[in-house]
């Protein structure tokens, strides 16, 4: 049975719009025009229990929305949404009492108080049980190496101590879905690392699960299996990473470090797409033409130094998808 | 209602994490009330005809007044007001807690 099932929502928003100037903003108090915005046409998709979900589109595709939605504190317009056998907006409290929610843009940590404190306050908001409470809280403190942090109020922390304290915060009344909205968003590399670290196993040892947002691609490829791309308020895409890759382009890239400058290089079956001093990079699809063939190839018609096969960056294959789908 | 008496210790610790503006609080609270006091006090010795309300009474009334000020309506929190403003304040549903105390 799917952990989430969602079925064909739809939001549209109200925006008030008003004529420029004095006078438009005295005709804007009597009669107000409205621009109506579609941020979810028909969104449908199911998750496993489990399942660790990429969730990513443009800016203001309906990514916010959805989990906002799903998170219990947006209401539809209409189509419908179960979790655990809850509807998100009709039983928030018990919904929001299985799910943990980490914004990255945002602090659910109470700014003034030192962290440990915010901890306790949400052990009493959850009502979690005081003995597994400190179990729970003890683990994750050791686990996050944020024992040092404790007694400091949030507002001193960094961003990258902030949203290790802000993930504990998330876990202490044990969900077992996690919602990740853009969570490494301005962290440093070594943080990045750690929070991606922790996030797999969560999602592995503890079987949680967890959709995460981001605009990260790298974050994408470290943990996602599954994909879901939305544009315009419709889901695009859903489906492993490498479906996408497949499905949009089968193109790989061949860089070739050669001995002499400017080597020639012709009809080896790749498109040539930059060459510059001793480098070369050739496009190829691996369809029409083996790795090992065109590497055969290119090594006949000059002597190499180096040489390595890659994908192209998931990065270019989502703006691929974008464009493609003019957002 | 343990999440409610937790949000309100909160506060109050919140409160006092920034010390001189605690202090002044404080002071200015108690200045004041030592104001009304000698306004009500001045009322009831130029004052011939019986009150409605002891002496005592009245005192007692000001400093709750005093004391539960921050409570009035009129002083919103700054904080909630900033929410409000930012929309922030829908992220509060995430808590499984009502609005109400009920």
């Amino acid at each position: 049975m799917s952990k989430i099932l969602v079925k064909n929502l739809v939001k549209t928003y109200k925006v008030p719009e008003r004529r420029p100037g004095l006078w438009g903003a005295f005709v804007g108090v009597a009669k107000r025009t409205y621009r109506t915005v579609n941020a979810l046409e028909g969104i449908s998709f199911s998750i496993d229990s489990g399942e660790l979900v990429g969730y990513i589109g443009p800016n203001g595709a309906g990514k916010s929305t959805t989990i906002k939605i799903i998170s219990g504190i947006l209401n539809p317009d209409s189509g419908t949404c179960e979790i655990d056998g809850l509807v998100p907006w009709e039983d928030r409290i018990a919904h929001v009492k299985r799910i943990g929610v980490v914004f990255g843009q945002r602090t659910q940590l109470w700014w003034d108080l030192p962290v440990v404190e915010s901890f306790d306050l949400l052990r009493d908001i959850y009502g979690v049980d005081p003995t597994e409470y400190e179990e729970t809280k003890n683990e994750l403190i050791s686990r996050m190496n944020i024992e040092s942090l404790l007694n400091v109020p949030v507002r001193l922390l960094s961003l990258g101590q902030r949203m290790r304290c802000d993930l504990v915060a998330a876990l202490l009344h044990k969900p077992s879905i996690l919602f990740l909205d853009e969570p490494t968003v301005g962290l440093d590399s070594v943080s990045k690392l750690a929070f991606r670290g922790f996030i797999r196993e969560l999602n592995g040892e503890r079987g949680l699960t967890v959709i995460l947002t981001t605009h990260d691609m790298d974050d994408i490829e470290a943990l996602c299996k599954r994909v879901m791309v939305i544009g315009k308020g419709q889901i695009l895409s859903d489906g492993p990473l490498e479906d996408l890759r497949s499905k949009f382009s089968r193109e790989r890239l061949l860089t070739v470090d050669f001995v002499e400058e400017n080597a020639r290089i012709s009809d080896v079956g790749a498109r040539v797409i930059e060459q510059k001093g001793h480098r070369a990079k050739l496009s190829f699809d691996p369809q029409e033409i083996s790795a090992s063939d065109l590497i055969a190839k290119v090594t006949a018609q000059h002597p190499i130094r180096d040489l390595f096969v890659e994908n192209p960056p998931i990065e270019e294959i989502i703006a691929r998808i974008y464009s493609e789908n003019s957002l | 209602m343990r999440g409610y008496g937790a949000l309100i210790s909160a506060r109050f610790r919140t409160l006092l994490q920034y010390r001189s503006a605690a202090f002044a609080g404080f002071t200015t609270q108690i200045v004041f009330g030592l104001v009304f006091i000698m306004i009500f006090e001045a009322f009831f010795r130029s004052s011939s005809i019986a009150q409605p309300m002891a002496r005592a009474e009245v005192i007692t009334y000001i400093w709750l007044g005093q004391a539960f000020l921050s409570m009035l309506p009129w002083n919103v929190d700054r904080d909630l007001q900033t929410m409000v403003r930012s929309g922030g304040i829908t992220y509060e549903l995430l808590r499984p807690l009502n609005l109400y105390w009920a």
